[in-house]
């Protein structure tokens, strides 16, 4: 069962699209990484999910129920970005009206605030106003708020903006608990590496448009590049190699290294016996990969940042980016 | 409901973290200390009867009081062998015909020309006794106009101002007269104008017509909205007012001073503080987080207007029942419905908010809102002023005013909130807990007061408006 689907999804502000065509389906019980630049289309996409903006086009559900209805937005957590509490309540009072939002009793209130800000590590502080908070400490709120209702679905635009090292890696270690308890949680960060840390699937947002989407492995994988090394005192053989009609070049900083490339329909398999019969011994054959950040980089090079898409009154027509995409 | 009950108590957690609500509950709390520094004395029977007995004791109400519109009588009252008892009074009341300037010679009447010249006219007292007895004779509409000022605004009112003339009784119907209706007339007038109990009322035999001699014992003069009183400001530190009927100094304090001017003052900040709350919900990264809950913008918004209401509520039910409770517990009158101003002054703020809240919801500005809604103020005050003087006009006719104007001003009354004719109400509710009945009454002839129906109608109206508009606006915005 999926917990968010879109299909074809469109938004546009005045002349500004936002979202173009976006198709995405999260499944129950998964950690999915939404990547992209700025303005790329990321923060209008949960913002349709819980009807804090209307799409214009396409489908898109939640929890098995239209984008923004009540009933479904009642078991989903949401931390936005860049969130403004306000500065009168204190930790325990803000999660207490949230709560009473969210229609938990105030029974269960009284028992889950504290529990809930002690998971996020606040607890300590939770009869302070909130205007005494850290940039931390009130992320830190914003996630317990998200959870307090324990709902089905998470989501959460930039967790761990502005929370130090320590901190990072403990909302990591929370958010794969909570994912052990079945939480799905739908996560939008800049930092690939936690993202590459504890998403199963990623999607990359460019400008608008889904550009690649699948679990890291297949979006980190290298397709056809190995280093491959021989004993020490052996000379790989890359004439040979090339011969073959592969491509062999020396693997920079490590020159008992070599890098042999595959073309379409060719497999590492001929290269391994070549070795072998010149009387070689293997020691070295590993597939390249990449980091998310290296795919993310490749994916994104070249384009433009995208327009910060939040809606303004439309003045006259402006372009996406720096070029045309049609 | 928890939905509801959780924007509220936000709202009050908004209201309560600055400290301007803390210097308004402190002034509040100094006005009910200066106000409860106010006590009231009832003044000595000797120097307060021959105030009490004055002009507005002589006006008669025909039917037994059953009429409303006030006729009079040229009679005279006076107290004599005064003697003061325990919460009250024992005298001997002296009536007669009223002496008009010719009557008199340095200031005392002429007894001889009385005689002579008067002989003939009927007996006063008895013709107002008959005139209070039986009802009104012909009513006279707006006797201004007929004293030359026809076609500047008559007619145009059902309230014009109206008099009646009294009812005139034969020589036959005058001796008809008892002395039981005497004294029930008597009493009544005592009661109405003086706001006292009368204990015992009883004729004096021996005394030739048309004067009259009634022994009397009244009660209940401390607190009698008629009855002057010494009023120490204070604890008495300065010196006492003397000789105020309490009924006007209860009006001038609740009227003019709680209901006026600081209402004014507290419908104004209490704009300023509660602009807030709306742009504060509207903030970006403060509304994406309450829409996403499960509540829909139209609760979400109407409540935070709601919880905005319930600020000024507690705000002057804590002024209002603070001053009611000092000067009840002061001045022994502990009337309620000075009470009532305080969800009227919340549906006055009601209408300013409901202003506010479009502004707010349009622009996301506080200083917008704050600006606009007292704009807003003071034009519909300004407005209700120009309505009162319309509305005055077509009862004295001061002067001549081209027909539109009158069509005009009617029209943008029909639309605009009701402001001042809530205002009116309040003071209407104050005058009748206040004054005496005859006091009250009297005030009422030359006000236009307006309907509860009406004011409240077309001030939800248009409340209803504005929060209409402020929730398409806020349910059709992108945040």
């Amino acid at each position: 069962m999926s917990v968010i689907e879109t299909r074809d999804l469109r938004k546009t502000y005045g002349r500004v699209e936002a979202l173009k065509g976006v198709s995405i389906r999260v499944e129950k019980g998964q950690i999915y990484g939404l990547l992209g630049q700025n303005g790329a289309g990321k923060t209008t996409l949960i913002k349709v999910l819980l009807g804090i903006v209307r799409k214009t086009d396409g489908e898109a559900e939640l929890l098995g129920r239209p984008a923004g209805a009540p009933d479904a937005r009642r078991r989903v957590g949401y931390l936005p970005e860049d969130h403004q509490f306000p500065g009168y309540h204190t930790g325990y009072s803000l999660m207490d009206f949230y709560g009473a939002l969210y229609g938990v009793p105030v029974d269960e209130r009284r028992r889950k605030i504290p529990e809930t800000l002690e998971l996020v590590g606040i607890a300590g502080r939770m009869n302070s106003k909130i205007r005494t908070y850290s940039k931390g400490m009130k992320q830190r709120l914003g996630i317990a708020q998200a959870l307090l209702h324990d709902p089905d679905l998470i989501i959460l635009d930039e967790p761990t903006d502005g929370v130090d090292p320590l901190g990072r890696r403990e909302i990591r270690e929370l958010m794969q608990r909570l994912k052990e308890r079945g939480h799905s949680i739908f996560l939008n960060s800049h930092l690939l590496g936690e993202v590459e840390l504890i998403c199963d699937r990623v999607a990359i947002l460019q400008q608008g448009v889904l550009v690649r989407e699948g679990t890291i492995a297949d979006l980190t994988q290298q397709k056809g590049r190995y280093e491959i090394g021989v004993a020490p005192g052996q000379a790989f053989p890359a004439d040979a190699v090339i011969k073959l009609g592969y491509s062999a070049i020396p693997v920079p900083d490590k020159p008992e290294l070599f890098e042999v490339s595959l073309t379409e329909g060719q497999t590492i398999d001929p290269v391994i016996k070549l070795v072998y019969d010149k009387g070689m011994q293997l020691r070295h054959l590993v597939e390249r990969k990449q980091t998310l950040e290296d795919a993310f980089l490749a994916t994104v090079e070249g384009a433009e940042p995208g327009v910060d898409t939040r809606p303004r009154r439309p003045r006259a027509a402006r372009q996406v980016g720096g070029r045309d995409r049609k | 409901m928890m939905q509801f009950y959780a924007i509220l108590k936000d709202s009050f957690r908004e209201a309560i973290d600055g400290f301007v609500i803390y210097l308004m509950i402190g002034l509040s709390l100094l006005l009910v200390v200066i106000l409860g520094s106010i006590s009231y004395t009832p003044d000595a029977a000797t120097d307060a009867l021959p105030k009490a007995l004055g002009r507005e004791f002589r006006l008669i109400f025909p039917a037994r009081g059953a009429s409303s519109a006030p006729t009079g009588m040229p009679v005279e009252y006076h107290a004599t062998e005064i003697e003061d008892i325990s919460n009250g009074a024992k005298f001997v009341l002296k009536v007669g015909p009223l002496k008009q300037e010719a009557d008199l010679k340095d200031g005392k009447p002429e007894p001889q020309k009385r005689v002579e010249e008067k002989k003939d006219e009927p007996d006063m007292f008895r013709s107002a006794v008959y005139a209070w007895r039986e009802p009104a004779g012909e009513k006279i509409k707006n006797p201004f106009a007929k004293m030359g000022a026809q076609g500047k605004g008559g007619g145009r009112t059902k309230n014009e101002l109206e008099i009646v003339t009294p009812a005139i009784g034969g020589p036959a119907d005058l001796r008809a007269i008892t002395d039981d209706e005497m004294a029930a007339f008597l009493k009544y007038q005592f009661t109405t104008f003086v706001g006292v109990d009368v204990v015992k009322i009883t004729r004096r035999p021996g005394i030739a017509e048309p004067e009259y001699k009634f022994d009397v014992e009244i009660t209940g003069i401390s607190g009698a909205r008629g009855w002057p009183h010494s009023v120490y400001v204070l604890f008495g530190a300065v010196p006492p007012f003397k000789g105020v009927p309490l009924g006007q100094a209860l009006y001038f304090i609740q009227d003019v001073i709680v209901n006026g001017i600081g209402a004014a003052v507290t419908l104004m900040i209490s704009v300023v503080i509660t602009a807030f709350f709306i742009p504060n919900l509207l903030r970006k990264g403060s509304v994406d987080l309450l829409i996403s809950k499960p509540i829909s913008r139209v609760g979400l918004l109407v409540y935070k207007y709601i919880g905005g209401l319930t600020f000024i509520f507690i705000l002057s039910s804590i002024s209002i029942g603070g001053v009611w409770l000092v000067m009840a517990a002061r001045s022994g009158s502990w009337s309620p419905g000075f009470l009532l101003v305080i969800p009227v002054l919340t549906f006055t703020f009601a209408i300013l908010y409901s202003v506010s809240t479009l502004v707010a919801v349009f622009t996301r500005s506080a200083i917008a809102s704050i600006l606009v809604t007292l704009g807003f103020m003071l034009c519909l005050y300004i407005f209700g002023q120009v309505k009162s003087f319309f509305d005055l006009n077509k009862i004295a006719a001061v002067t001549e005013l081209p027909e539109w104007s009158y069509t005009l001003v009617d029209s943008l009354n029909t639309i605009l909130p009701r402001y001042k004719d809530l205002d009116k109400l309040t003071t209407k509710i104050v005058v009748d807990n206040t004054m005496t009945e005859g006091q009250a009454r009297l005030t009422g002839i030359f006000t236009e007061y307006p309907s509860w129906g009406g004011a409240v109608g077309v001030s939800l109206a248009f409340i209803a408006v504005m929060l209409a508009l402020s929730c398409w606006r806020f349910i059709r915005r992108d945040n």
